[in-house]
C-alpha cells in the first residue's frame, strides 16, 4: 500500500512520488511508459526544503498569454472597438491570473537527496501539507536510520576486585 | 562543515531549511575458508578464499557474502541477476511499465486525428478502452486509488469518440443507400 505524496513537473515529465513502508517510490511517466524508481530511508543523506519562483513557468505564461490575447489586439490595432479590448481582457486574464498567483505564493519543493537517487516533490498552494510531508519524513527516515545503526558498545567493566584472602588457619 | 537547520545557499543565497542524515553504511560479513577438501567448507566460486554461503538459484554457483545478491525472495549471483535484470525477467526489479492511461489518450486522440480512415477511429476507440480496463485491472491489484480518476475518464472520452464514430459512420451508409 502506498501513499501519494506530491509531484515534480518540468519539461522532462512528471515525476509523481509515493510513501512506502521503507522507501519512496518515484513514478516518472514519460510518454508510453512509467518507470519506477526507490529512494530507500536507509539511503537518505539528507532533505532540504525551499521555496522558488520558476523562472520557465513565468516565461511560458506570458508567451501563451501573448499569443492568447494577439487576435484581440490585432482588433484592437485595427478599430480600437471595445470588443477587442473585452477579448483580450477575458482570453489574457487567466494567465494574468496565474502569473501574479505564482509571484506571490512561489512553490514550496521538498527534496530528498539518497545516496544513488533523488526525489522532489513540489506543492504550489498547500504549503502546510508541504511541512506536514517535510516533518513526516524526517520522522521516518529518522526511525528508520535508527533501526539499522549498530547497538552501542557495551560500558568498560570495572576489573574485579581480588578474591579476600583466605583466614589464617589457627 | 554543513549542518541541519535553515541555511543559505553559497552561490545564490536563497534561504532553505536542511536536515542532514547519516546513514549506517553498509556491512557485509565475509567469512574466510578455513580449509578446503573432502569433509571442508565450500569455497566461493569467485574468491577462493571466502566460505561459500549460499548458491545461486539460477546456475547453483557457490557464492560468500560478498557476492550474493537478494531479490525477491531469491539469491543470485552477480553475472545472472544481472543477465535476468537486463531480460526483465526478474520479478523483483521489474521497474517499467505501459503508461495505460496515455495509450488510452493517444487512441482517442488518434481517432479525432484520422477521422476520415473511417477504419482506425472504429477500432481505435475500442482499443483505447481496453488499455484502460488493463490500467484499472493493475492499479486494482497493488491496491493503488491514485489515478484511477483519469483512466475513466479517458474511457468516457473513447465512448463518446467511439459513438460518435458510429453515428457518422450509419449517417454516411444510411445516405450511399438512399
Amino acid at each position: 500500500m502506498r501513499t501519494y505524496l506530491g509531484s515534480d513537473i518540468d519539461a522532462g515529465g512528471r515525476r509523481k512520488v509515493f510513501r512506502i513502508e521503507d522507501a519512496l517510490e518515484v513514478e516518472d511517466a514519460a510518454y508510453l511508459r512509467i518507470e519506477r524508481t526507490r529512494v530507500y530511508f536507509d539511503d537518505i543523506l539528507a532533505v532540504t526544503q525551499h521555496r522558488f519562483l520558476g523562472i520557465g513557468y513565468l516565461v511560458m505564461l506570458v508567451l501563451l498569454g501573448g499569443l492568447f490575447c494577439l487576435p484581440g489586439f490585432i482588433v484592437v490595432a485595427m478599430d480600437d472597438s471595445v470588443g477587442g479590448w473585452v477579448a483580450m481582457l477575458i482570453m489574457g486574464s487567466p494567465f494574468a491570473l496565474a502569473f501574479i498567483l505564482r509571484i506571490f505564493l512561489r512553490v514550496d519543493a521538498i527534496t530528498v537527496h539518497g545516496r544513488r537517487t533523488s526525489a522532489r516533490m513540489c506543492y504550489s498552494f498547500r504549503k502546510a501539507r508541504a511541512r506536514e510531508v517535510y516533518r513526516d519524513l524526517v520522522l521516518r527516515i529518522t526511525e528508520a536510520q535508527r533501526k539499522l545503526a549498530p547497538p552501542p558498545p557495551a560500558a568498560e567493566q570495572p576489573p574485579s576486585p581480588p578474591p579476600p584472602e583466605p583466614p589464617p588457619a589457627s | 562543515m554543513l549542518q541541519s537547520g535553515h541555511r543559505s545557499c553559497t552561490s545564490c543565497s536563497h534561504p532553505y531549511e536542511l536536515t542532514l542524515f547519516h546513514p549506517p553504511e553498509p556491512r557485509v560479513a565475509v567469512v574466510e575458508l578455513a580449509g578446503t577438501g573432502p569433509g571442508e567448507e565450500l569455497p566461493c566460486a569467485q574468491h577462493a578464499r571466502n566460505r561459500a554461503e549460499a548458491a545461486c538459484a539460477r546456475c547453483g554457483q557457490f557464492m560468500c557474502g560478498l557476492c550474493r545478491i537478494d531479490s525477491g525472495g531469491m539469491i543470485y549471483c552477480p553475472a545472472c541477476f544481472e543477465r535476468l535484470s537486463a531480460e526483465g525477467t526478474l520479478p523483483g526489479v521489474t521497474n517499467q511499465t505501459w503508461n495505460w492511461r496515455s495509450l488510452g489518450a493517444l487512441c482517442a486522440l488518434s481517432c479525432v486525428l484520422l477521422f476520415w480512415t473511417i477504419l482506425l477511429p472504429a477500432v481505435g476507440w475500442i482499443a483505447g478502452i481496453v488499455f484502460c480496463v488493463k490500467g484499472l485491472s493493475e492499479k486494482k491489484s497493488k491496491g493503488d486509488s491514485e489515478g484511477i480518476a483519469g483512466l475513466y475518464l479517458v474511457i468516457l472520452l473513447n465512448l463518446l469518440l467511439g459513438g460518435f464514430g458510429l453515428l457518422m459512420v450509419t449517417s454516411m451508409l444510411g445516405g450511399l443507400l438512399k
